[in-house]
Formats: structure tokens, C-alpha cells, sequence
């Protein structure tokens, strides 16, 4: 009795706490010894966002001990994980991951499974985080993409071997188109010259796009490849669109920064110089992108093992930034500022440098700066319009430290652009089919060309030229120039059902320097023939108004403010162009194109009458043996412009493509022929290749090695032969010249005999005019690019691979069986290049 | 007078997000939100940040793109005046085949996903699995896996090739089909998600195969897109993956392996 009383009072003690050491053993019931994987399902159940699966949570797994703390979900389940080696990790939108704890013992191995058996074969992994590579992708942009349109991917910028990061040494090798140089990228396309292309970079005018560059550093252009979205090249002029440049339109659209992160980061290293590009989603926006990139050079720490050679670099930042405002309209910023220099040592002492002024032989600077604002808008289903507005700048200063005998100063040439203008752009889509493209631009071109004397590099001009070189100077020069430009064009498409497409079209340029209106009739006819081919013809009128902007891509020099500027009028160019393309097999197509130009009223330097040639000759003292066809006694061209140059230019071209597979690329073969009326004869043009083939090919070897070859070769450009001269130049004739009363004098040998000389400065004789031809031109690059991860890769890449010596000429004396040859490179050319370095991707 | 027969219900929305609006033939718009269900000659646009997908009969799922704007014209054939717009289907070839109306033409799948889309007087069609027949006044063509074709003009094709994946086609992963994961295998959700994705996908050795062979997913990826629920779905099975061209390889992460 006692002891039931004892024990009745002990639980009436202990009576209160009864609930609570129940509540806590139904939980250690409810937990310890369960399956994990059950708990985990309870907590799904009551709203927690777990995800697992069986391989870390087998069925197996039972809870070890009662978790600590039972106030959270969270907590009660990182507690029952723990001792397992198992967290809970954040997962996206707020879910909870049940992973592997960090720096914890193994997980227990799940019983219930069998043991896989381990793969000796297969190295550990070095922890990476889950992200995916984007690729940039060549996608549709605004670039016009006719048939009569050569596209470049902007992924093959990069890839093909040669392209050297820079988008303008990915096009040579294309049909039609000629490199006149290797470093920069300059080109010549279908009997046009450099300074007959137009570069349009979002739709804008750049009036100088390539960077002035050495075998050392400095290929790339103007423009980020990383940044570019489409390329395109477009010779054929059909496009009612394009204008202001006779030759072709070179088409750059930039991408938009990734939306997909909020900040990404990439970029490459090389030999010589790198960018980094920064993109992502713009803040508070679920469509706004920005990037922004830098890039520059950075081996002047090693350049002293290159100081006898040009030393070029540069630094440039763009950015853009693209939103849209709405749902039916976008805005984007493009900005780009970016300066550039060359320099060449003098490495000779001081006392050995008396007709030197200075302490470098050759000084380049340059700066550029660009805005463009556009803006898209599409109010409805079949309308679209665009308005860009743009400012761009452009300032070179080339110097020479060698003191002319002539002028007795050095060489200092300073050219400046300055552009502002406004687009306005608008499709309408009629209905099926038909569609009309219009659009307006009106421009404010600001030039100037400041030179004194002349760079004392040899040339292969046959007048006076943009590096001072023939010209008669009365003092320095200091010319502007400036316009305002108004075009308008309007191509409507017409279709006529199963027969053809037709779009006509007219563009209307005026400006007010030549105070001319160029009509430009435009036409292109469209037939798709079967599901695989599509034939194309046209006809195109286009026109281009002289500028120093534009004659500073050129060799001859022209006084565009002189007396005879008000006689300049636009150059224009026809052209018939008729082309097919059709689809292969294999994922290859293959395209023809044929065309024909006629050039006309081309600027030229006008020939000097006989009272100048008079006056000229009346300062030397004409020795009565000299030989009557000596180049002083022609009649020279002088700076003069006259617009009475006429050109025609022919060509058949081929590309056969193909752009996919594990093996791509492309073969072209053009054949084309192209000659000037010029000084009265008629003379094939500088730039002229009759027969140019390239093969490239891009191979993905493995997952990791990807290898790219390009092989070009071409004729030779023409070039004017060397033939000996009277020598004039002799010490008592040097600066400021005959002494008073005096005359130039020729000089003669010991024997009395005039003495003749051979030489690269002396003015080639206009008779022999590009009478012959450089060596053919051939070049080779090989590129090996190896995948280190998701994030690196290396690459490296040889330019010119067999050495051959381009633009090099043994330029041959045609005096007579006994002259001499020299040796002259007429035009900057690889030597065998190794160039190498790391791209990255965060 | 017999009261008007109403058109019948032809589609029904898996998904709305943001700013979306619907006009049923003859009515004023209105906004719509995931369950309902679309009549034919309804008029869909969205908004800037508005995206819809919807089911129609077969299994073929329809993701319409912000700014974009539609005709549900019948159970199978959708117009498109302007946008983009995505076509996924997984249902017989037989009996669900799609097209997409444009001003250019028609673009029926043979068994495919798709995008067609329309800005300004241009349309361009991508393909990313299967192959497409776009038919119309000017323009007869046939696109496969990988292929594009952009139509600006009569006559003005221009066909190139195009990744399967990747950020162009990102904002269809938003608008992803349904995947439940409870009791899912890891193949399954794989086979989705992939898809989702424009990619194939592959085990990286035979390690990685043996181990995922009977994993059972659970939880739920409501609300993730694709790419978030592969990330999250991977890493607790022990696994991480790669994408190397168009292939996704899933791999055994680090310190996992037995």
C-alpha cells in the first residue's frame, strides 16, 4: 500500500511533465531509425522545397539520431542529413538541394544499390561550377543578306587561320576581294580602289576602319571580332540602300550583350596584345544588355628586342548598351574611343643624325571616337523604322624624321574627319511580297589635310601622292573641306508570281561641295529556280563624291581646295552583275557571280600643259646628250583633280561552301580583269589580280583540337617598271635648291659621260606605266586552337608558313640589256609569323 | 434564332508570365492566366515581358515571345503577325501536325520543334529538331535540324545554319513543357531536359551510366527553367555535365565516385 502511495505521489510529481517526455519520444519515434528519404517526403509534403534523389538518399539510409533542432524544416533536415555527410544546398527560385556536404566524410554507401565498379580509366575531375559555354552564334541582323551578299560567320573571324582577331583579314581570300597589303586589312574590290569602299559599322559611315600596323603588332581593326554579330560584303551595289563609295559596302552589325548573366567576362591574351570584354543583363531589366570592352597592347616591356622595326600600338574601349523601351521598340548606344601610335627608333648615335629631325624616323598617331544612338521601331506588323543618329571622328599624324633635299624640312602629315549625321530608314511590307525599303541621310563631313614635304620611303606612284612624294610645294599645306551630304533612296520589291522578283529602286545623293545631284537608278531581278537554286542579275548606277576622307585610302594626291577643286564632279560607276547559287549535297552550296563596270569621270591628276612642263624644265640645265624620253621631259601629273578618269573592270567569281560538319570552308576562284584610261593610254589598274584562288578549311580534329588552313594565291599586281634617269639631285642643287642664276645641273661621270642612275625615289617614266608585274602572290596560315575547359583555350597560329617573300618584287631596270634590278617591297607583307595566345571565358 | 454556336476550345495555356492578353473572336481583351483555355480565332499578344505557352490537342506545345502577337486560328494552324513564336511537338506526326501562317508562306513541321519569327517585313524560320516544310507564293523550301532560312522579299532567301542551342534560344526555355520529377529516373528527366535544350545528351563513361542507371528523382522543378532544374537535379544525384558542341555530358562530380 505504501509503495502504491509513493508511487501515486511521485507521479503526481512528476504528473505535469508527462506530456512533454511523450511528445518527445513520439518524435524520436517519429525520426530516429526512419528512412531519410521518408522524412525528406514528410517535409515535401508540409511545403518545403526539397529536391534529392536516391543515389545520395537510398531507401536505405535510415536517420542516425534525433536532430537538434526541430523548430525549422531547414534546420530539421540539414540535422538528419549531417551525419550522412549530406547538406542542403540553395538551388535556384528557392529550392533546397540535397547534396554532398563539403569537406565531410563519404556518404555512406547505399546498400540497397549494387556497387558500381570504378572506371580506372577516368581521371578525377577538378570541381567545376554548372555553366554552360555560349556560343556566339551567326545569326540574321539587320546586314542585308541578298543573294548578291558575301557573309562572313563572326565566329570565323576567330577561327580561320590568318584572320589575326582583326574582321577585315577574314575577308581577302573571298571573291573579288584583294588584299593590297597584309597588315592592315586594306583591300580592293572588283577594279575599285581602297578608297572606293565604304565600311558601314551599324549602319554608319567609318572613314578610316583599319589600324595602321606592323609585323609585329597592331592587325586588328577598329572593331572587336567578339562584339560583331554578322559581316557581310557587298560589291554588287543592288541595294538601293547603300551609297557614297562606287566599289562596295562593308556591313558590321554588333551583338547585344548576353541577358542570360547578370555580368560575364571574356576575352584573350596574346603575343602582343589582348582585350577583355564585360557583358550582361542591364540592371532592373529583363531585356536590356550592356558590354563593354578594352583592348590593347602590352609587350613594350619586350618590344627592345624589336626597336630596329616599327613599333605600333594601341588602347581602345567600346561599349554598348541595348533596351527596349517597349515592347515594339528598342534603343541601342554604340561607343567607341580609341587612339594608336607607331614609332620607329632612330638607334644611330646622336652625332650621326644631322639630316635627322628628332628621335624617332617614323612617328604614327591616331585617335578615334564614334556615338551612334538607334532606335527601332515597329508601330505595326508590316512596318518597321530605324533612326540612328552618329558623330565620328578620325585624326592621323604621320611624321618622318629625314630631312628632304628639296624642302629641307621633315615629312609632317596631319589628315582629319569629322562626321555627324542622321539616318532615317522605314520597310513597309504592302502585302505578300511586296515591299517597299525608303530611307533619308543627311551628313556634315568636316576634312582637312595638312602635309609639308615628303616621306622618304620609295613609292609606287607616278605623281604627286598622299606622302608628299612629286609634289611642288610653295609652302606647306593646310586644306579643308566641308560638306553637307543629303541622300535618299527608295526600292520597292514587285513580285510577279512564279516568274521573277523585281525591285527597282533609284538613290538621289547631293551634296554641297559639288553642288551635283547623282540619280543612281538601281534593279535587281530574283528568280528561286526548284527548292534549290536561286538566280539573281541587276544593274547598278553609283556614285561617289571626292574627299580627303576617302583620299587618304589612296596613292595620288589631289589639291581638293586648290583653283580646279570647283571642277570636280561625283565619280560614277555602272555595273551589271548576274549570279546563281545553289545548294549541294553535304551541306555545301556553290555560287557564280560575273560582272562588268564601266568607271567614269574617276578623279585624276590632270597632266600640265606645255607652258608648266616649260616653266618646270626652264630650272634645269637640259645637257644637250640627254636622252629624249627621260621621265623629266614627259609631261607630269600634277595635283591638279580632274574628273575625266575613265575604268572598266570584268570578272567571273566562284565560291564553293560550306558551313557545317565537322569540316568546313571554302574554295574561290576568281578570274577578273580591270584597266584605267589614264594620262592617255590605257593601262591595267594597281590593284588588278586575273587569277586569284583560295582554299580555307576549318577541322574539328576532337572535342578539344580544332585546326584551321587558308592558302591564297593570286597574280601579281602590276607595277611600273624602273628605268635609269639623268642624276640632277647632285650636293650643289640641295636645299634651298639651285643656288640664284643657277640651274639644276646633271652629273657626269670622270669620262664626261651623264651619269645615269637607277633608283626607286626618281619618278617612273609614265610610258611604262604598271607595264608589268610583281611576282605572284601566295600565302599559308595554319591555326591550332586546343580546348583547356569550358573556360580556356589556347591557340596558335602561323602566318605566312612557307616564308614567301609578298608584295616583295625584283623590280626589273628595262633600260637595256646591261641594267640593273632592284629589290623593292611595294606594299607592307608577312614574313613567316608565329603568333600565339589564350582565350578565356567566365 | 438559335443562339450562336461558340467557337470551339482549341487550345489551353500551360503557362503565363507577365503581361499577356487575349481578344476571342468578336470580344474586347482580356488577360489570361495558366488553366485557361483559348478559342479558335483568338487574338494572343504579349507585352514586353509577357510570354505564353499553351497545349494544343496532340501534345503540341506553343510558346509565344514578348512583343509578339497571333492568331490561333484552329487546333493546328497558328498565324503570326509579328514576334517570335515556338512550336514543340510531341505528339504523332499523324494526327497533330502544326503549321505557322506568315506573310511569306506556311511552315508545317514533320515532326519537330521550330521557330518562326517576324519582324518588319522579314520572317525567319529556325529549326532545331526535326524538319520543316515552309511553303508559299515565292518560296518552297525545306529545312532540317540545325537550318535556317531567313525571307526577306520575294526571292530574297537566305538560308544558313544555326546552333541548336544556346542563348538564341533562351527564352523558350522560360515557357518550358511540364516535367514531373517525382519518380522520375534520372534518364527521363534527362531525355526532357536536354530536349528543352536543343541538345542530345550522353553519359560521360561507363561509370557515370552504371551509377545513374536506377536514380529516382524527387521533389519538384515547378518554376525552374530547364537549365536552373538541370543544375539542381544533377548536383543532388552526385553529378555535374558539360555542354561540348551540341551535346550535353553528364559526368560523375568530383569525390563521388565509389
Amino acid at each position: 500500500m505504501t509503495r502504491c502511495i509513493l508511487a501515486v505521489a511521485i507521479l503526481s510529481v512528476i504528473g505535469p511533465a508527462l506530456p512533454v517526455s511523450v511528445a518527445a519520444q513520439q518524435r524520436a519515434d517519429r525520426f530516429a531509425g526512419r528512412p531519410v528519404a521518408d522524412v525528406l517526403r514528410e517535409l515535401q509534403e508540409k511545403g518545403a522545397p526539397i529536391i534529392f534523389s536516391d543515389r545520395l538518399v537510398g531507401p536505405n539510409l535510415r536517420v542516425k539520431a534525433e536532430p537538434r533542432r526541430t523548430s525549422g524544416m531547414r534546420e530539421l533536415a540539414e540535422d538528419i542529413l549531417a551525419p550522412h555527410g549530406l547538406a542542403l544546398a540553395n538551388g535556384p527560385r528557392g529550392s533546397w538541394l540535397v547534396v554532398r556536404a563539403s569537406k565531410s566524410p563519404a556518404p555512406e554507401p547505399d546498400r540497397s544499390k549494387p556497387l558500381p565498379q570504378a572506371d580506372p580509366g577516368t581521371p578525377p575531375r577538378s570541381p567545376v561550377r554548372i555553366e554552360e559555354n555560349v556560343e556566339v552564334m551567326d545569326r540574321a541582323g539587320d546586314v542585308a543578306r541578298s543573294p548578291n551578299v558575301y557573309t562572313v560567320a563572326a565566329a570565323k573571324v576567330a577561327e580561320t587561320a590568318g584572320g589575326l582577331e582583326n574582321v577585315f583579314q577574314s575577308l581577302p581570300g573571298l571573291p573579288g576581294i584583294a588584299a593590297t597589303k597584309d597588315h592592315d586589312g586594306t583591300f580592293s574590290v572588283r577594279g575599285g580602289g581602297p578608297e572606293h569602299n565604304s565600311v558601314l559599322f551599324e549602319g554608319v559611315q567609318i572613314h578610316r576602319p583599319q589600324r595602321i600596323a606592323s609585323d609585329l603588332a597592331g592587325q586588328q581593326s577598329f572593331v572587336n571580332p567578339a562584339t560583331v554579330e554578322s559581316l557581310a560584303v557587298d560589291a554588287s551595289g543592288l541595294d538601293a540602300r547603300y551609297g557614297g563609295r562606287l566599289s562596295s559596302a562593308t556591313l558590321f552589325e554588333t551583338r547585344n550583350g548576353s541577358t542570360g548573366r547578370r555580368l560575364a567576362v571574356s576575352g584573350s591574351a596574346g603575343l602582343t596584345s589582348g582585350d577583355v570584354l564585360l557583358e550582361g543583363r542591364l540592371p532592373h531589366t529583363t531585356t536590356g544588355s550592356w558590354w563593354a570592352t578594352v583592348r590593347g597592347t602590352y609587350y613594350k616591356v619586350v618590344a627592345d628586342r624589336f626597336k630596329d622595326g616599327d613599333i605600333p600600338s594601341f588602347l581602345d574601349f567600346q561599349f554598348k548598351v541595348a533596351v527596349k523601351p517597349s515592347s515594339n521598340t528598342s534603343l541601342s548606344l554604340v561607343g567607341l574611343t580609341g587612339g594608336e601610335t607607331m614609332v620607329r627608333p632612330i638607334l644611330s648615335p646622336p652625332d650621326q643624325r644631322q639630316s635627322l629631325a628628332g628621335d624617332n624616323l617614323r612617328e604614327f598617331h591616331g585617335n578615334t571616337q564614334l556615338a551612334i544612338a538607334k532606335l527601332q521601331w515597329t508601330p505595326g506588323p508590316r512596318v518597321s523604322t530605324t533612326t540612328t543618329v552618329n558623330a565620328y571622328t578620325n585624326m592621323t599624324r604621320t611624321q618622318d624624321a629625314s630631312i628632304d633635299w628639296k624642302t629641307g624640312v621633315p615629312f609632317d602629315r596631319r589628315i582629319e574627319v569629322d562626321d555627324v549625321g542622321a539616318h532615317q530608314r522605314l520597310s513597309v511590307a504592302w502585302s505578300s511580297g511586296v515591299v517597299l525599303d525608303a530611307g533619308a541621310e543627311l551628313h556634315r563631313i568636316r576634312s582637312s589635310w595638312a602635309m609639308q614635304a615628303l616621306s622618304l620611303v620609295p613609292s609606287r606612284s607616278i605623281g604627286p601622292d598622299t606622302l608628299g612624294r612629286r609634289i611642288e610645294y610653295d609652302g606647306p599645306i593646310d586644306a579643308r573641306l566641308v560638306r553637307t551630304a543629303v541622300g535618299a533612296w527608295v526600292q520597292q520589291s514587285l513580285p510577279i508570281p512564279g516568274v521573277v522578283v523585281v525591285e527597282p529602286g533609284v538613290r538621289v545623293d547631293w551634296n554641297t561641295w559639288t553642288d551635283e545631284t547623282a540619280v543612281q537608278p538601281r534593279l535587281r531581278l530574283t528568280r528561286t529556280i526548284g527548292r534549290r537554286s536561286v538566280l539573281w542579275g541587276g544593274l547598278a548606277w553609283q556614285a561617289q563624291t571626292p574627299g580627303f576622307e576617302t583620299m587618304q585610302h589612296g596613292i595620288p594626291y589631289y589639291d581638293l581646295a586648290g583653283p580646279l577643286a570647283s571642277d570636280v564632279r561625283n565619280e560614277q560607276m555602272r555595273q551589271v552583275v548576274v549570279g546563281l547559287d545553289r545548294m549541294l549535297p553535304s551541306a555545301m552550296t556553290i555560287r557564280v557571280e560575273a560582272y562588268h563596270r564601266r568607271f567614269e569621270r574617276l578623279l585624276v591628276q590632270r597632266v600640265e600643259t606645255a607652258f608648266e612642263r616649260q616653266q618646270r624644265l626652264a630650272l634645269y640645265d637640259l645637257p644637250p646628250d640627254m636622252p629624249p624620253d627621260s621621265a623629266i621631259l614627259e609631261f607630269r601629273p600634277t595635283v591638279d583633280p580632274e574628273s575625266v578618269g575613265e575604268g572598266r573592270a570584268s570578272g567571273l567569281e566562284v565560291l564553293l561552301d560550306r558551313n557545317r560538319g565537322r569540316v568546313t570552308g571554302w574554295i574561290s576562284y576568281t578570274l577578273s580583269k580591270s584597266d584605267r584610261e589614264l594620262f592617255g593610254r590605257t593601262v591595267p589598274f594597281d590593284f588588278e589580280r586575273r587569277h586569284a584562288l583560295t582554299l580555307a578549311v576549318n577541322v574539328i580534329l576532337t572535342s578539344k583540337v580544332r585546326a584551321s588552313v587558308r592558302s591564297q594565291h593570286a597574280s601579281g599586281f602590276p607595277i611600273t617598271p624602273l628605268h635609269e634617269e639623268v642624276v640632277f639631285n647632285d650636293d650643289p642643287n640641295r636645299f634651298p635648291g639651285p643656288p640664284p642664276g643657277t640651274l639644276y645641273r646633271p652629273a657626269r661621270r670622270a669620262d664626261g659621260s651623264l651619269f645615269m642612275h637607277t633608283g626607286l625615289y626618281d619618278e617612273p617614266r609614265i610610258s611604262l606605266l604598271n607595264s608589268t608585274r610583281v611576282a605572284a602572290y601566295g600565302r599559308t596560315d595554319v591555326r591550332i586552337t586546343y580546348t583547356i575547359d569550358k573556360r580556356f583555350e589556347a591557340y596558335g597560329e602561323i602566318v605566312n608558313l612557307f616564308d614567301r617573300e609578298n608584295f616583295e618584287v625584283v623590280l626589273p631596270d628595262v633600260t637595256g640589256p646591261n641594267g640593273r634590278s632592284v629589290t623593292y617591297r611595294f606594299a607592307p607583307a608577312f614574313p613567316r609569323l608565329l603568333t600565339y595566345g589564350v582565350r578565356f571565358k567566365f | 434564332v438559335p443562339p450562336p454556336i461558340p467557337p470551339p476550345v482549341v487550345a489551353t495555356v500551360v503557362r503565363a508570365i507577365g503581361p499577356v492578353r487575349v481578344a476571342p473572336r468578336g470580344s474586347l481583351s482580356h488577360a489570361i492566366a495558366t488553366g485557361d483555355t483559348l478559342t479558335a480565332g483568338v487574338v494572343v499578344e504579349t507585352m514586353a515581358g509577357g510570354r505564353v505557352s499553351f497545349q494544343l490537342p496532340g501534345g503540341t506545345f506553343v510558346r509565344i515571345d514578348s512583343g509578339s502577337r497571333a492568331v490561333v486560328e484552329t487546333a493546328s494552324r497558328i498565324g503570326l503577325e509579328r514576334g517570335r513564336v515556338y512550336i514543340d511537338r510531341t505528339g504523332d506526326a499523324r494526327t497533330s501536325v502544326v503549321e505557322v501562317s506568315t506573310q511569306w508562306g506556311v511552315v508545317r513541321d514533320i515532326g519537330t520543334q521550330f521557330e518562326v519569327a517576324a519582324a518588319g517585313p522579314g520572317v525567319e524560320v529556325r529549326v532545331r529538331e526535326g524538319q520543316v516544310q515552309i511553303d508559299g507564293p515565292h518560296v518552297s523550301e525545306s529545312l532540317r535540324r540545325g537550318e535556317s532560312l531567313r525571307i526577306e522579299g520575294p526571292g530574297r532567301l537566305i538560308r544558313a545554319t544555326v546552333a541548336t542551342h544556346g542563348q538564341e534560344w533562351s527564352w523558350t526555355e522560360s515557357l518550358a513543357s511540364p516535367f514531373t520529377i517525382e519518380g522520375a529516373s534520372l534518364e527521363r528527366f534527362l531525355n526532357w531536359a536536354a530536349r528543352e535544350r536543343g541538345l542530345t545528351w550522353q553519359f560521360r563513361d561507363a561509370a557515370t551510366r552504371r551509377e545513374a542507371a536506377a536514380v529516382v528523382l524527387h521533389g519538384s522543378i515547378d518554376g525552374l527553367t530547364p537549365s536552373e532544374a538541370l543544375d539542381a537535379v544533377l548536383s543532388t544525384c552526385g553529378m555535374t555535365y558539360r555542354v561540348l558542341d551540341d551535346r550535353l555530358v553528364v559526368t560523375l562530380a568530383s569525390g563521388t565516385r565509389r
